[in-house]
Parts: structure tokens; sequence; C-alpha cells
């Protein structure tokens, strides 16, 4: 199994699960599941901001992923076709919220956090480069996940998301730029 | 030309957000528990077919409801691959952009695994797109566009499906979503109807 810091995009013995659920064996998917929930969960929250939104993606990703199971051209790399499928389902989700009113509630962010140890400013701090996240466009937002915090370089972007990587690129600087813009006036 | 720099506050953002986070105890469970009832995504290349015969019926844009969107659709005839016993065509017409479409989870699992070929017919001569939603593509219309097959306006669509019961609609130009008038109904999670069709493993 591949283990990175980033999305964790191919792991060995994927094809081999895929096959077992293709033959009849659905409750193989699990292993799936398991291997891609932490990271693909960790990629749905940031871009959609709550964790309602993110597992609702997720579920989504998931289950369209296996009735679409048949049409995975290349097992060995279900995790690239699964996230593909995930992104799709956040930028229709993040549409979605959009037409509605954005709330984000400082408790949600304590909640999303594994650690446990982190003191009040450090929270507060999270929450605020999350709000500023939500604040990029959808584009921009998912382009320096990938980047930045999924630790993707631009080839693999490009293969995943579709669009060209000097497009990419324009993408990640204004996202940091905004970022940059945004988060320095709170640190102010 | 963009070049990618070090920059210690990004790099202090971006370490923030690689923080895992957590989600709901039952999440794993509910995905399987989302799929179990889903048709069995099966790679099987043994299908199998059987003679059918296709019954015409007509029906006029008043029958759809009144609504401003279904005017274009005077003339409109469906037309279905199969069984008798249709119901009378009801005011099943809907303007898409109503609907929250979710996956409805009615489809049992076939105690086979092989596929049957399931022929999808409709005749709008003025549609300019058609495809065919259900739950068996998530009721995602970008899945099964029809192919127009006759100048009459006849809209096909073929899919190998695992027997079992299906709810599905067909939906026009990208706006509107009617039933089938050929097939039974059944009412949906959103108070609408939805054409029904079982597919029968054939020998």
């Amino acid at each position: 199994m591949t283990l990175s810091q980033g999305l964790p995009l191919q792991n060995d013995g994927d094809a081999d699960v895929v096959a077992r659920v293709l033959g009849g064996d659905s409750g193989a998917y699990a292993i799936l599941v398991g291997r891609y929930r932490a990271q693909f969960s960790r990629y749905a929250v940031r871009m959609l901001g709550n964790r309602e939104d993110a597992e609702e993606a997720l579920q989504d990703a998931f289950v369209r992923a296996y009735r679409s199971l048949a049409r995975c051209d290349d097992p060995e790399r279900f995790g690239s076709w699964l996230f593909r499928i995930l992104a799709n389902r956040c930028r229709t989700a993040g549409t979605r919220r959009g037409r509605r009113e954005k709330t984000f509630v400082r408790d949600e962010i304590a909640l999303l956090d594994a650690s446990h140890d982190h003191p009040e400013d450090a929270t507060a701090w999270r929450e605020e480069i999350q709000r500023a996240l939500l604040m990029l466009e959808e584009d921009q937002r998912e382009a320096f996940l990938l980047k930045h915090v999924e630790d993707l370089g631009y080839e693999e972007m490009a293969a995943l998301t579709g669009v060209g990587v000097s497009a990419l690129k324009m993408r990640v600087k204004r996202a940091c730029e905004r970022l940059r813009a945004l988060l320095k006036e709170v640190q102010e | 030309m963009v070049h990618d720099e070090y920059d210690p506050f990004i790099d202090e953002i971006a370490r923030e957000l690689r923080q895992p986070v957590t989600l709901d105890a039952q999440f794993d469970s509910r995905v399987m528990a989302a799929i179990e009832p889903a048709v069995i995504p099966i790679r099987v290349h043994q299908t199998s077919r059987r003679a059918w015969y296709r019954r015409t019926f007509a029906f006029s844009a008043s029958q759809l409801g009144g609504m401003a969107a279904a005017a274009a659709l005077v003339g409109v005839v469906a037309m279905s691959a199969l069984r008798e016993g249709a119901v009378p065509l009801r005011d099943t017409v809907r303007a898409t952009g109503e609907l929250q479409l979710q996956p409805v989870a009615n489809v049992t699992r076939a105690p086979s695994t092989r596929l049957v070929q399931q022929q999808f017919i409709i005749i709008a001569p003025s549609a300019t797109s058609m495809s065919l939603v259900g739950d068996f593509n998530d009721w995602d219309e970008t899945r099964n566009p029809m192919r127009r097959v006759s100048e009459d306006g006849a809209w096909s669509i073929t899919l190998p499906l695992t027997p079992g019961r299906y709810e599905y609609q067909f939906e026009i130009d990208g706006k509107i979503r009617i039933t089938d008038p050929t097939r039974p109904q059944a009412s949906s999670d959103f108070g609408s109807a939805n054409s029904v069709v079982t597919v029968d493993f054939r020998e």
C-alpha cells in the first residue's frame, strides 16, 4: 500500500478487490471504503467546509463508484477514478450550497479536527484558515488543496481535473495570493 | 509563467489544513448499507434476450399538467418496449429545477448475476435531446443519453440490467421529466410518480 502525505490515489491490490466486487462479493467493497475514507474525507471537508456536506459527498462518491465499477477501466488506479467522482460531487455540492446562506460554526471546526490538544488560539487560527479557504473561488480552492495540502504534482492534478497545467498553476497562484491577503488581515 | 516558490506562510496554512478530520463512526456502515440494495455491478458478457413487442400510446400536451414547459411536447408519443398492462398517463411532468433527486434504493438484489438487455423507447419529435434517468444511474441525466433512431422522433437506449425492479423517467431537453405511459407507476420519495419496470431473467 502506498503511504504518502497526500492523496492515496493508488493502492496495491485495488485491482484484486475490484475484481472480487465485480465477481459478486459486494462486501469486499468495504476494503476500498476503508482505504480511501480518511484522506478523501479530509479533502471533502476542506472543500465544503463542514462535515455533514463532506460525508454526503463522500458517501455519494463511494456509492456512485460502486454502481459504475464495471466501467472502471483501470482498477489499479481505482483511487484516482474515485477521486474524480468525489471532486465532481464536491463541485456539485459546492454549487448547491452556494445558493444557501453560508454559515460557519466555530464548534464545527473543533469537532472536525481529530487532534484534541490544540489550544484555543490554534483552533481559532484553523477556523480562520478554513473560513478564508471557503472565500476562494471553487476552482482555486480545489487547485490549492490538491497542490499544497494533498501534495500532488501539477501533471497529476491535470490528469485528475482535466484542466491544463498552466491554468492550474495560475489558480494555485491566485489562491495563495488571496489566502495571504485574507489571513494577513486576521493576523494584523 | 507561474513559478512555485517556497512560501513559509502558505506552508503554515497547508500544514493546518493537513490535520486529519474525523467522520461519523458509522460512515463505513452507511456506505455499505447504501450499496447493498443496489444493482450488483457485475461485469458479465453473457446476456439474454427474448422477443418483445411494442405498443404505441399517444397523448397530448393538455394531459401533461398544463405546465408551460410542456407545451413544446405537443404530439409527443411514447412507445415502450415491453409488456402489456400499461396504465393511463398521469400528470407526471415536472420542472427539473424543482427536483432534489436522490437514488431510490428499491432495487432488490438479483438472484442471478446475468444481465438482461432492456430497451427503453420514447417518441418525442420536437425534443432535441433525451436522457433516461432512474435508480440504475442515480437519476443522473448525463449517464444514459438516448439516441434518436427514427425520422419520426423515436429515441432509444438499451441498458444491460441485472434482474430486479427499477424506477425511471425520461428527461426531455434537460428540462422536463416525464414518466413512461406504457408502464406502471410508483410514488417516489418526493411525492411524484416514477415509471416502474421489472426486469426478469430470461432464458
